[in-house]
């Protein structure tokens, strides 16, 4: 490695990758690679878009793996005593607590709101320590029996992981920034055996942009998780599904009430869960270290009678799915692990809400399985199908991301027949939710921690200011082949800045007043106004060779266009023709649009009607 | 993707060539390492649910043979949530389901697991026991089919055997003696050099309608333990069924004589007794002897066809009546005797399927009676 290195410091190397191969011996030739590589940010983010793929998946595989041998020592299923499952969990808390506060502060909770945090906070900047922290310390907690789920701290941990290599590889901020949602899908893949819902959930709740331009780089490392996790773990699915179809059309209306029932279920977990993490915000600092084992007391005494409270509960999710529970059972489920996650959680544990989530939902969708089966046993699936509606009902009713979790679903069954009840239900729940509880729960748990995150309603505030908002009608253009002289008395009187000039095809352009102000004080009056046109090619089919922007442009863009072509007006043309005036959008608009307009120092342009825009 | 990166990406990294070099090389040194200890975690876990399913399917096992079938199937059950891919597990869960009489959830159990293993002879025996609990006997006879053909892990010739059997003892408590024998015959040759399978088989080829086959089988028995109550008592009832009442009586009479207190040996040497007396085919008799004896078989037949309405209402039943009220010269004894028989075989043979005949000694007498009439 040290002679390459010098070859790098020695060797003119952009002589080298220049000169035929043949002749290149080949480690010169690695060298150029290494180099073509160090100066091209964009092949190395892709070529990482793999690597981080693969370690992460290789680090959450074992976090899974520890997680589920430390569980299965320290409370074993169907063995050992019953204080064990009290133990196991206030002990687990206890050290993890004080570990939290003293080394790793920033491993607390999920992990989705701190990755959220590190992009749009910190440049992308998760710390070696903070992954180091979450992978021991979620490690042991969830180990131990604590009622969170894996999935957040190992989205955390692959944002992370990213983040680290990303840093040590000397990228630029902005390319680290964008690589924290490549680990964080690379370790949702592997922690959910689910790729495709993992690129949804990195898009629609990490980035909260479905048209994120890193979708490639996701996608590659997503899917390179996922084989890790085959090569590793083998085919086995998380949960094993039976082949559910709709019975008949009625049973529909049993899947609206899992919605509803969902969507309440989900507003009161919600709620529940950042009520109490309020409560345990205003006790003293110095307790911080010891809430946790709150936490962990509260799902020891409850798994004390209760085992299947503890822990993440897929055994429990995966029985549930095979219709194997009874009533009562799911029931009684479903309300204690909402009071033991929230507590945990609250108390300040490390792990996640989203494997709970399922957990919930699927004992809701039993619950009312079995209810309509019992009820209506002719018409209805068994209550294993309403389990695994109800989990994706919970997921897009508690996490608010109803594409992620259609998607999800449907992965974890790879049946298709189950899409249209999904939907129903999904849709439903999300509704009541967003309706009962205005703040999805990721951003009220950033709130509490004095974040503020882009929200959803910010992108959709940001959505709706498009040029359209400020858009005015166009004024009578100047016809190309119009002197100087003639142009002056036609705009003479008017505050518009820049006025548009057509021919009989259309829009030619804009042209500035103070340059024909300019013109005529050069006693160029009798020249035409062509020779002062931001003119389009005539034959050129580049849009950014004309000044201008459509209406569903972003008005930012246009403020970008402005400053780019040095004109206060831009016309606003259709996206059929560039040619095709619709109307103009002025920098005094924009402002106004955005509010901050200042009427003494912005013009406001004098309008006059157009005789037909071209 | 790559196009924005690049636009925000800074032209020249920072990290020197040493570190980029370095940091690539740390990336494939921690790569290597963590696939190695994930593939020695991965190892220890499965190794892990592996011993605790197989102690859970040993725990199923020994629930299941002492009778604990609910029991059974929790412990099955975590055996199959942890290796679904293991027919033996999943085929413990289904017979302790059917032990709790869950036998639709077994089907759907079995259901699953042909999907996997066809031609496996566990699987399909025990979906054959699913059907016969079900009463759905001509799905059970498919199922034992496939299980006495499929593939068997160990032990293949004598687990066949059992299916076989199964499927034997489903079909003679059908009465479907022609299935039957022909299940029967395969095992005649086949079958292993066991007492009690010939004892066995004697009497199943006795109710197959094979007697002949039977008397060999319990006389091969006799060679071995000439003092076999049971191959006694068979040779009796094979003697029974081919109408040779003389040889029935010794047989059975040796076998009460080896075990007196035996009492249906007593009552099947009661019934060879009185249908040797009572036989119209016996050779020696007289000719008003055999009058009597054809008239008093009508009579016995047309007392077991009285029941069928169809039956009693017709031509053939009015022509006996009349034959049982005549009385025959002592010159007629002859022509009477024929025609009794023949008209008392023709209303035997001619009973409806529909129209059994209710067991009891005097129906057995008859029975073995009109066999003899037949052969």
């Amino acid at each position: 490695m040290s002679r390459a290195t010098d070859y790098v410091q020695t060797v003119d190397l952009s002589s080298v990758s220049t000169v035929s191969t043949q002749a290149t011996p080949w480690h010169l030739r690695i060298v150029a690679l290494v180099e073509d590589l160090r100066r091209r940010e964009d092949r190395l983010a892709l070529l990482l878009s793999l690597v981080i793929g693969a370690v992460v998946g290789l680090v959450v595989v074992a976090f899974i793996l520890l997680t589920g041998r430390l569980a299965a020592h320290l409370y074993p299923p169907g063995g050992g005593a019953a204080w064990r499952r009290v133990l196991a969990p206030t002990l687990g808390a206890l050290v993890t607590g004080y570990l939290l506060v003293r080394f790793f502060p920033e491993a607390r909770g999920s992990g989705i709101p701190q990755t959220r945090a590190a992009i749009f906070i910190n440049d992308g900047r998760i710390s070696l320590r903070t992954v180091i922290g979450k992978f021991v310390l979620c490690s042991t907690s969830l180990g131990s029996g604590i009622a969170l789920g894996r999935e957040g701290p190992s989205v955390h941990i692959g944002a992370g992981i990213a983040s680290v290599i990303a840093r040590r590889l000397g990228m630029s901020t902005a390319q680290v920034r964008w690589l924290i949602p490549v680990g964080a899908s690379a370790a949702l893949a592997a922690a959910f055996n689910t790729p495709i819902a993992a690129v949804l959930f990195s898009l629609e709740e990490i980035m909260g942009d479905m048209h994120a331009p890193i979708l490639g780089s996701v996608v590659l490392s997503s899917t390179t998780s996922w084989m890790v996790l085959h090569l590793v773990l083998g085919d086995e699915p998380l949960f094993h599904v039976a082949a559910y179809h709709l019975v008949s059309p009625s049973e529909l209306l049993v899947y609206v009430v899992l919605g509803v029932v969902g969507g309440l279920g989900s507003v009161s977990f919600v709620r529940l869960l950042l009520w109490l993490r309020r409560r345990f915000a205003q006790l003293p600092r110095s307790t911080t270290w010891v809430q946790p084992v709150v936490g962990g007391l509260t799902v020891g005494i409850l798994g004390y009678f209760v085992p299947a409270v503890l822990g993440v509960g897929y055994d429990q999710v995966d029985q549930v799915l095979s219709g194997d529970i009874v009533l009562h059972v799911v029931v009684l489920l479903a309300v204690l692990k909402i009071i033991a996650t929230a507590v945990c959680y609250a108390s300040g544990n490390a792990g996640g809400i989203f494997g709970p989530s399922l957990f919930i939902g699927s004992m809701m969708g039993a619950a009312v399985g079995q209810v309509a089966h019992r009820l209506f046993p002719a018409a209805t699936a068994g209550a294993g199908a309403y389990a695994l509606v109800g989990m994706g009902t919970a997921f897009a009713g508690i996490i608010r991301t109803p594409l992620t979790s259609v998607i999800m679903i449907f992965e974890v069954t790879r049946n298709y027949t189950i899409i249209v009840p999904l939907m129903i239900s999904n849709l439903i729940a999300f509704y009541i939710s967003q309706r009962l509880q205005h703040e999805p729960i990721y951003e009220a748990l950033a709130r509490q921690d004095g974040l503020h995150l882009p929200t959803g309603s910010f992108r959709q505030l940001s959505r709706q200011l498009r040029v359209s908002a400020a858009l005015q009608a166009a004024p009578l253009p100047l016809t190309s082949g119009l002197t100087i002289d003639e142009a002056q008395r036609r705009v003479a009187g008017t505050t518009l800045g820049s006025w548009p000039v057509v021919d009989d095809r259309g829009l030619v352009g804009m042209v500035r007043i103070s340059d024909v102000a300019r013109a005529l004080t050069d006693g160029r009056g009798a020249t035409t106004i062509d020779e002062l046109l931001d003119t389009v090619e005539p034959d050129s089919t580049d849009d950014e060779a004309v000044p201008h922007v459509h209406s569903d442009h972003p008005l930012g863009l246009a403020l970008t266009r402005m400053g780019a072509t040095r004109h206060a007006v831009l016309p606003v043309v259709s996206r059929a023709s560039v040619r095709t005036l619709l109307g103009v959008v002025t920098l005094s608009d924009i402002l106004k649009v955005y509010g901050v307009e200042r009427a003494s120092d912005v013009p406001t342009p004098t309008r006059s009607t157009g005789d037909g825009a071209a | 993707m790559t196009e924005r990166l690049s636009v925000h990406g800074a032209p020249t990294p920072a990290a020197s060539a040493g570190a980029f070099v370095a940091t690539f090389v740390g990336i494939i040194l921690i790569t290597t390492l963590l696939l190695s200890f994930d593939l020695f975690l991965a190892r220890i876990d499965r190794r892990e649910s592996a011993g605790h399913a197989a102690s859970e399917y040993r725990d199923g096992v020994m629930l299941l043979a002492g009778g604990k079938a609910s029991d059974a199937v929790e412990h099955f059950a975590v055996a199959v949530s942890i290796d679904r891919g293991s027919v033996p597990y999943t085929l413990g869960l289904a017979e302790a389901m059917i032990g709790e009489d869950r036998i639709a959830d077994a089907e759907a159990t079995l259901k699953t697991l042909l999907d996997r293993a066809e031609n496996d002879g566990a699987v399909n025996l025990a979906m054959a026991r699913v059907m016969r609990r079900e009463n759905r006997p001509s799905d059970a006879t498919a199922y034992y089919h496939r299980a006495i053909f499929g593939r068997w892990n160990q032990d293949s010739l004598v687990r066949r055997m059992e299916a076989r059997f199964e499927l034997i003892d489903l079909l003679a408590q059908r009465g479907a003696a022609r299935e039957l024998l022909a299940e029967l015959l395969p095992l005649e040759a086949t079958s292993p050099d066991s007492v009690a399978l010939r004892r066995r088989l004697g009497q199943l080829f006795i109710e197959a309608g094979s007697p002949a086959r039977a008397a060999n089988m319990f006389r091969d028995v006799l060679r071995r333990d000439p003092l076999d109550v049971d191959a006694y008592a068979g040779m009796g009832e094979a003697a029974l069924a081919v109408g040779n009442f003389r040889a029935a009586r010794a047989d059975l009479a040796e076998a009460l004589r080896l075990r007196p207190t035996d009492a249906r040996i007593a009552d099947r040497l009661a019934i060879a007794d009185t249908a040797l007396t009572n036989d119209p085919a016996a050779r020696g008799l007289s000719t008003s002897e055999r009058y009597a004896r054809s008239r008093a078989l009508l009579r016995r037949t047309m007392a077991a066809v009285e029941s069928c309405p169809v039956l009693s209402r017709t031509s053939l039943a009015d022509s006996a009546r009349v034959l049982i009220a005549a009385d025959a010269s002592p010159r007629g004894f002859e022509p009477a005797s024929d025609v009794m028989l023949a008209v008392a075989s023709d209303l035997w043979t001619n009973r409806p399927a529909g129209c059994a005949v209710v067991g009891g000694a005097s129906n057995d007498v008859l029975r073995f009676l009109q066999n003899r009439l037949t052969q």
